[in-house]
């Protein structure tokens, strides 16, 4: 365990020097991302001009699950390995990882994840957040910001370990990589209250991209709204759910891999 | 020249086929902004108690128009990409050894591609913009609207080519198109139309040139500008592509003077 988290700190600090090399870029860089995370700010503000709150929901509590989302989006690149495994794969890549003693996803992860890109949207997401609760009058418990983080962090593992399940299905179809990257396209949808969508739309986006684990409900429980009948039991499940596939679908994979690395 | 350019089209031609597939399914993903964009404006429009001067089928033609001038002048956003790869990577090198002018070798070669992708697209756009009754009733608008595409393209073309030439004297220039598209987004009427910002904001973006990407063809698509105000507007536009083209000269003479390519002896 000891050896396996010195490789991770060991990837950490090799990305972080190579996403800091050019000096000017990187300061550059993070104006360009509170930039980009005010259009949000723009988009609701504009919109609320002409009503009050959206589908129930006020400018803050927006703010608020603006926010998450961004913060979920920076924990998301933990796993952005996952994009590139089938060029990897026709690269020969995968057989240098499996002919070393750590474990596959961790070097596959490890080396491919941009750590400074992760932390400037943890930070900015938590900042949001925070403005988001100077415009709104109710403030969160402990209990509710403890089940709102179990939440994120648990929706993030599942939508991922979805794409991952996509990413792997590489070792028997070859390029995948534009299928992960279309699944990825959805992610518009985690910016905005999926409370406000039809009912087939909140359920696609609950079992089969559970984008509403890693905005929506987590916005809700930090906002004091009240969640649908049951929804602890479909989070569990949620997550069990791509936990399970994924890990038949990665055995599935790797025992059917002829390679020299295999 | 035009010998030229046939030869250049027939290049992109082959190039786009190649990868068809991949611009194919590009537009399975277009209707996910637009399901959006309707939906959310859809429930404003319920709820609000003001009129936002556009009605709900408006908004809808508005964000398929952008996706229709999105396809256009995609080739356009990746240019600054591909100056800085050519500056830094001295691939800049072949183009000066050659009797090619670089930026209007650039310029022509992603004109020639936006052309093949504006035909494409229309096959796909057109037939879907009738059954859902979003063309323009008056073909007068068709015909003011092929200008403003002309010259949507042109401004991103040297917004980008502007950007990428300052990599002569920067090491890296792609955050400052990062920057460069997230004012694009604001200011351009990407994310919301123009008319429904604050009058600071709509004021600020008129004297810029980023509302003649997405807002200008957009508005004359749906007929929001009057007949007497397209010539203005269309001036100020022409007189934006004029100031690019000069300053991408300037860039691009004193650039090479300093430029000093990597390798050899």
């Amino acid at each position: 365990m000891i050896r396996i988290t010195r490789i991770i700190v060991r990837y950490l600090m090799l990305s972080w020097r190579m996403q800091t090399q050019f000096t000017v870029d990187f300061f550059l860089s993070i104006l360009q991302f509170m930039f980009y995370t005010s259009l949000t700010l723009i988009f609701w503000s504009t919109v609320l001009q002409f009503s009050q709150t959206f589908d129930g929901w006020s400018f803050g509590e927006l703010i608020v699950l603006n926010g998450i989302s961004i913060l979920a989006t920076g924990i998301s690149l933990s796993f952005f390995g996952f994009t590139q495994l089938d060029k990897r794969l026709a690269r020969g890549e995968i057989d240098r990882l499996l002919c070393r003693p750590i474990p596959l996803l961790v070097g596959l992860l490890g080396e491919s994840m941009p750590v400074v890109s992760a932390v400037q949207q943890m930070l900015t997401g938590l900042i949001i957040i925070g403005i988001g609760f100077t415009s709104t009058p109710y403030q969160p418990d402990i209990e509710h910001i403890v089940f709102a983080s179990i939440t994120l962090i648990g929706g993030v593992l599942a939508v991922n370990l979805g794409r991952g399940c996509v990413a792997l299905l590489a070792f028997r179809l070859g390029r995948t990589g534009a299928i992960v990257n279309f699944l990825f396209r959805f992610d518009e949808f985690q910016k905005y209250p999926l409370t406000a969508f039809s009912s087939p739309v909140r359920l696609i986006f609950t079992w089969l991209l559970p984008l509403i684990l890693i905005s929506t409900y987590p916005a809700m429980l930090l906002t004091g709204k009240l969640l649908p009948k049951g929804w602890e039991i479909i989070t569990v499940l949620v997550i069990i759910l791509w936990l399970v596939l994924f890990w038949f679908i990665q055995n599935q994979m790797l025992h059917s891999y002829e390679s020299t690395g295999n | 020249m035009s010998h030229n350019f046939l030869a250049l089209l027939h290049i992109q031609w082959t190039d786009f086929r190649s990868y068809a597939t991949g611009w194919l399914s590009e537009f399975l993903v277009l209707p996910i902004r637009l399901f959006i964009v309707v939906t959310v404006f859809g429930l404003v429009f319920r709820t609000s108690p003001v009129s936002l001067g556009y009605t709900i089928q408006e908004i809808g033609i508005y964000y398929f128009v952008l996706l229709f001038v999105g396809r256009f002048i995609d080739d356009a956003m990746t240019v600054a990409y591909q100056v800085w790869d050519d500056i830094q990577g001295g691939d800049l090198s072949l183009y000066l050894a050659r009797p090619i002018y670089y930026p209007l070798y650039l310029f022509l070669q992603k004109l020639s591609s936006a052309l093949i992708k504006v035909i494409c697209t229309s096959i796909l756009f057109v037939p879907i913009a009738v059954v859902v009754d979003w063309c323009p009733h008056n073909s007068v608008v068709l015909l003011l609207f092929l200008p403003a595409l002309l010259i949507a393209f042109c401004v991103t073309f040297l917004i980008q080519l502007n950007i990428g030439l300052l990599s002569f004297w920067l090491e890296k220039t792609l955050t400052l198109r990062d920057l460069a598209w997230n004012l694009n987004a604001v200011l351009s009427g990407w994310l919301i139309p123009l008319a429904l910002f604050p009058s600071w904001l709509v004021t600020l973006s008129n004297w810029l040139p980023f509302q003649f990407v997405y807002y200008i063809p957009a508005s004359v698509y749906l007929g929001k500008l009057l007949a007497s105000e397209i010539l203005p507007v269309y001036s100020l536009g022409i007189m934006w592509v004029v100031f690019g083209s000069a300053s991408a000269v300037i860039l691009y003479h004193y650039g090479v003077l300093h430029y000093d390519a990597p390798g050899g002896n």
